[in-house]
C-alpha cells in the first residue's frame, strides 16, 4: 500500500492522466498523419499507375478516425501509471527526482531513516507545483504535417490532378481516356446528324451532352476515377431516359413483352416495312380514291395480320375501320383512317428509333468506360472504330449505308487500326500482303434473297465464299440469341463494312419470312 | 544527525578549508565530498598547488591526525605500513614489537604515489580497502574516518611507475587540480606572504565525521536513479550494446562496478550537501567525472589520438537518456 501525503498522491494522479491524454492525443494524431500521408502518397503514386485519387472529405475522415481510434485505444490500454508520472514531473518541474523517489519509498516509509523526510520534502514542493506550467497543452509538431497534408489533398484537384509521368501506366491510361473522349464526341457527331433528320427527341438532347462529355474529356486533366465518373452521370441519364421510354413503349405495345433490345429492334424493323406498306397503299388511294381494288383490301389485310404482335391496339382499329370503309367503297375515308393509322406508327418507329439511339449510345460509353477503367488494353479497343475516318460515321445507330465512296466496292475495306499511325493506311499498308483468301479471284456474285421494296443497296464481296444457296430453312430465333450474334459482330476483328454488310443480310433474311 | 546537520557541518568545514586554500573550489567540494562519502582521492596536479596544504588543513578542521609519505623509488612497504623490531624488556629479554607506520592515521597524503615501486604501491591496497593492515601475519585495523589522498604529477613521467588499474579504482576519486588563475595567485601572495597566515579552525569532531558518514548511506535513490548509474557506467563498455559511440572507438575496458559504487556514494553526500534527502541525476551528472575518469581504460587508438577520457565520459552523458523510456 502506498502511503503517500495526500498532496502528493493527487499531484502524480493528475499527471498521470495528464500525461495519458497527451500521450493519447500525439500518438492519435501521429496515426491520423501517417492516413494522410499514405493517402498523399497514394495520389504521388497516382502519377505513375493509376490510381484513384481518395476524395478530400474521405481522406479527412479516414484520419480523423485514425486520430479518435488510436487515442481511443492509448487511453484505454496505455495509461500513464503513477512512478512514469512522478519521473516526468520530476524532470519538467526541476524536482530533482524528489516525486519519483518519494512514489517509490512511500510503501517502505517507515522502514527509512530519511523516508519521512522526503515524503514531507515532497509534498511541500508538490504544492507550489502547477500542472498546467509543468504540461501544458501544446499541438504536437504532427498538427502542422497534417495540416500541410490536408492543404496538399485540397489542392491536388485543381493543381497536380491528372499529372503523369511519361511512358508510365498512367500516361497510358491519360491517353486511353482521350482517345476515349475522341470517339465519344465522334460518336455523339454521328448520332446528332442522325437526329437532325429523325425525329429522336430524347437522342437529340443527349447527344449534345455526350459530345460535350467527349471533349472535356480530351482537353481536360482527368484522372481515371474523374472520368468514369462523368461517364458514369451521363450513363446514368441516359439510363432514365431510356426507361421512361421503355415504359412508354411497353404501354404500346400489344402483347407482353418477350426481348430485350432484340425484340425492339425486330419490332422497329417490321414497323418500318408497315409504314412502307401503309405509304404505298395510302400513295395508291389518294393518286386513285375510285380504284378500290381485291387487290388492296388483300394488301391492307395482310398489313394488319403482320402488325398484329407489333401493333398497338388504336392503330389496328385505325386499320379494320379503313378496311370496312375500303369494303363499303369510301376510299376517301379509309385513306384518312390510314394516314392516322400511318401517323401513329411512325410516332412509334420515331420512339423505337429514339430508343434504338439512346441504347447505342449506352453501349458506347459502356466500351469507353471499360476502355478507360483497364487502360485501353481491351480488345474491343483494337478494333474500336476509328472517328477520324468516313465509315466510323456508319456506326451511329440506324445507318446502314454499305458503300459510300463512289468505286468503293472494287478495292478491300479498310482495316482495323493497325500499326503505329491510328486510323491511317489501309490493310496491305499495315498488314502486309494480303492473305491468299483475299487474294482469291471469284466471279462476283450479288447476294441472293428477295429484295424488300425500296430503295436497297448492296455490295460485292471480293473473297473465296462458298457458292450455291443455303439448305438451312429461315426460322425465328430467340433474341438472345440475336443478341449475341450482335455482340460478336461487335466484338469480331472485321472490317465495319463487312459487319453492316452480314447484318443487312440477315436483316433481309427476318424480313422474308 | 539530521540532514540539515550534515549540511551545516560540510559548509563549516568547507569554509575553514576555504580559509586556508585559495580557489580549487571544485577540487575542494570534491575532496571533502569524497572524505565524507569514506573514499581515497588521487590528485592530479603539478607540485606547488597546495595540495599538502588542504590536507592539513583538512585534517585541522577535523583534529584528526595526519600523516605524509613521499613516495620515491627506493621506499619499502615497510616504510608505508611500519614493521615489527626487536625490543629487549626490562629483564633482558628480546622480543618483536611491531612499530606503526605512516599509514597509522587519519588523514594519509601519499606524495607522488607514482614515484614508487608497484610492490610499495600496493602495500597500500589493502589499507585503502578494508581499512586494515596485515604485518607478519597479524592484521590491525586502522582507525576510523581514514582518508588516503595521493598525488601524482602529470608532467615529469620519467622513472615513475604508473598505479595500476586495480589500484586506481580503489581511489574514489580522482581529482584534477587546475592551475590557479591570476587572481588566485594575488590572493595567494596575500595570504601566504605576510606575517599572520590563516589557520583553520575545529569544526568537527571524528564523532561527528562517522555520523555524517553513516547517514551519507541512508540517503533514499530512486529506482530509475540507480537504472541511470548503469546505464551511465555500462555504456562506457565498447562491447555493450548501448555504448557510447567514443567508448566504442577509444575505451578498451570500461568502468568497474567499483564506479557504480562509487558514484552512488558520493552523489548521496552531495544530495545531503544541497538539502535533499534523495539522489538526483544532477548529482550523478556532476560527479561522474571524477567518480570515471580513472575507471575508463584507454584502447591504443585512443591513446594515439591523446583521448581525453573525460571526453568519453562527457560523450556518455550526452548519449545516455535519462529514462529508460525515452530509449525506448
Amino acid at each position: 500500500m502506498t502511503v503517500l501525503p495526500d498532496a502528493l498522491r493527487h499531484l502524480v494522479g493528475r499527471a498521470a492522466r495528464r500525461l495519458t491524454w497527451h500521450r493519447a492525443l500525439r500518438g492519435g494524431l501521429l496515426a491520423g498523419g501517417i492516413v494522410l500521408a499514405a493517402i498523399v502518397g497514394a495520389a504521388l503514386l497516382s502519377m505513375i499507375v493509376p490510381l484513384d485519387l481518395v476524395p478530400l472529405t474521405t481522406a479527412a475522415g479516414a484520419a480523423v478516425a485514425a486520430i479518435v481510434v488510436v487515442s481511443g485505444l492509448l487511453i484505454l490500454l496505455r495509461p500513464t501509471d503513477g512512478l512514469a508520472a512522478a519521473r516526468l514531473l520530476d524532470i519538467r518541474a526541476g524536482l530533482e527526482e524528489r516525486m519519483s523517489t518519494a512514489f517509490e519509498v512511500g510503501p517502505r516509509a517507515r522502514h527509512s531513516a530519511l523516508g519521512a523526510r522526503l515524503l514531507a520534502d515532497a509534498a511541500v514542493r508538490a504544492e507550489s507545483i502547477d500542472l498546467r506550467a509543468t504540461f501544458p497543452w501544446k499541438f504536437p509538431r504532427s498538427v502542422y504535417v497534417i495540416a500541410a497534408l490536408i492543404l496538399t489533398l485540397a489542392l491536388w484537384p485543381s493543381t497536380l490532378r491528372g499529372l503523369t509521368v511519361p511512358g508510365t501506366a498512367a500516361r497510358r491510361t491519360q491517353q486511353a481516356i482521350r482517345q476515349e473522349g475522341g470517339r465519344l464526341e465522334q460518336f455523339a457527331r454521328a448520332l446528332q446528324s442522325r437526329t437532325r433528320s429523325q425525329r429522336m427527341p430524347q437522342t437529340r438532347r443527349v447527344a449534345p451532352q455526350m459530345r460535350d462529355l467527349g471533349a472535356r474529356l480530351q482537353q481536360e486533366r482527368l484522372d481515371r476515377a474523374e472520368a468514369l465518373a462523368r461517364i458514369a452521370e451521363l450513363s446514368r441519364q441516359i439510363e432514365e431516359a431510356r426507361r421512361e421510354l421503355s415504359n412508354r413503349l411497353d404501354a404500346q405495345r400489344p402483347g407482353p413483352r418477350e426481348g430485350g433490345v432484340p425484340d425492339d429492334l425486330l419490332r422497329r424493323q417490321a414497323l418500318e416495312q408497315q409504314i412502307r406498306q401503309l405509304r404505298e397503299l395510302t400513295s395508291r388511294l389518294r393518286q386513285n380514291p375510285e380504284a378500290v381494288s381485291p387487290d388492296a383490301l388483300q394488301h391492307l389485310g395482310e398489313i394488319t395480320q403482320e402488325g398484329q404482335g407489333d401493333q398497338p391496339a388504336q392503330v389496328r382499329n385505325r386499320l379494320d375501320r379503313a378496311r370496312e370503309q375500303l369494303e363499303r367503297g369510301d376510299a376517301s375515308g379509309a385513306g384518312e383512317s390510314l394516314a392516322e393509322a400511318l401517323r401513329e406508327l411512325e410516332g412509334l418507329e420515331s420512339m423505337l428509333a429514339d430508343a434504338e439511339g439512346l441504347q447505342s449510345a449506352q453501349q458506347q460509353l459502356e466500351r469507353s468506360r471499360q476502355g478507360i477503367a483497364t487502360g485501353g488494353r481491351t480488345p474491343a479497343r483494337e478494333f474500336a472504330e476509328d472517328p477520324s475516318r468516313p465509315q466510323e460515321r456508319g456506326g451511329a445507330p440506324g445507318e446502314r449505308a454499305l458503300t459510300e465512296e463512289p468505286g468503293a466496292e472494287g478495292r478491300p475495306p479498310e482495316g482495323p487500326h493497325e500499326g503505329t499511325t491510328p486510323g491511317r493506311g489501309r490493310v496491305q499498308e499495315k498488314m502486309g500482303e494480303p492473305s491468299p483468301r483475299l487474294e482469291a479471284r471469284r466471279t462476283p456474285d450479288r447476294l441472293r434473297g428477295a429484295q424488300s421494296e425500296g430503295a436497297v443497296r448492296s455490295a460485292e464481296v471480293h473473297g473465296a465464299g462458298r457458292p450455291g444457296s443455303s439448305r438451312v430453312g429461315v426460322r425465328q430465333v430467340s433474341p438472345t440469341i440475336v443478341a449475341q450474334a450482335d455482340r460478336a459482330m461487335e466484338a469480331a476483328r472485321t472490317p465495319g463494312r463487312y459487319r453492316a454488310l452480314v447484318r443487312r443480310y440477315f436483316e433481309r433474311l427476318a424480313r422474308l419470312r | 544527525m539530521t540532514p540539515e546537520e550534515f549540511a551545516t557541518t560540510f559548509e563549516r568545514i568547507r569554509t575553514e578549508v576555504r580559509k586556508v586554500i585559495v580557489g580549487h573550489e571544485t577540487l575542494i567540494d570534491h575532496v571533502l565530498i569524497a572524505f565524507v562519502a569514506g573514499g581515497h582521492v588521487l590528485l592530479e596536479g603539478v607540485p606547488g598547488l597546495g595540495k599538502t596544504l588542504l590536507v592539513k588543513t583538512l585534517a585541522r578542521a577535523l583534529e584528526l591526525s595526519f600523516s605524509r609519505i613521499q613516495f620515491t623509488p627506493d621506499l619499502m612497504p615497510a616504510d608505508i605500513i611500519g614493521t615489527n623490531v626487536v625490543m629487549q624488556d626490562a629483564e633482558g629479554r628480546r622480543y618483536f614489537e611491531f612499530q606503526r607506520g605512516p599509514v597509522f592515521t587519519h588523514v594519509l597524503l601519499a606524495d607522488e604515489i607514482n614515484r614508487a615501486t608497484p610492490k610499495t604501491q600496493s602495500a597500500l591496497l589493502e589499507a585503502m580497502q578494508e581499512h586494515a593492515v596485515t604485518a607478519a601475519g597479524t592484521s590491525y585495523v586502522l582507525d576510523e574516518p581514514f582518508f588516503v589522498l595521493a598525488t601524482q604529477n602529470p608532467i615529469e613521467m620519467e622513472g615513475t611507475y604508473p598505479l595500476p588499474e586495480a589500484q586506481l579504482d580503489r581511489f574514489l576519486f580522482k581529482v584534477k587540480a587546475e592551475f590557479p588563475a591570476a587572481g588566485d595567485l594575488v590572493e595567494i601572495i596575500d595570504r601566504t606572504t605576510t606575517a599572520e597566515q590563516p589557520q583553520a579552525q575545529v569544526v568537527a569532531t571524528r564523532e561527528t565525521i562517522r555520523q555524517m558518514l553513516r547517514l551519507a548511506r541512508e540517503v533514499e535513490v530512486a529506482s530509475h536513479v540507480k537504472e541511470y548509474v548503469a546505464r551511465l557506467v555500462r555504456a562506457t563498455h565498447p562491447e555493450d550494446p548501448h555504448s557510447a559511440n567514443m567508448a566504442r572507438r577509444f575505451v578498451r575496458y570500461g568502468a568497474s562496478p567499483r564506479g557504480v559504487q562509487a558514484l552512488i556514494l558520493s552523489a548521496k553526500v552531495r544530495a545531503l550537501v544541497a538539502g535533499r534527502v534523495n539522489v538526483s541525476l544532477g548529482d550523478l551528472r556532476a560527479l561522474a567525472l571524477p567518480s570515471l575518469r580513472h575507471r575508463i581504460i584507454l584502447n591504443f587508438e585512443g591513446e594515439a589520438e591523446g583521448i581525453d577520457p573525460d571526453a568519453v565520459i562527457q560523450n556518455v552523458l550526452d548519449e545516455t537518456p535519462e529514462l529508460e523510456e525515452a530509449r525506448a
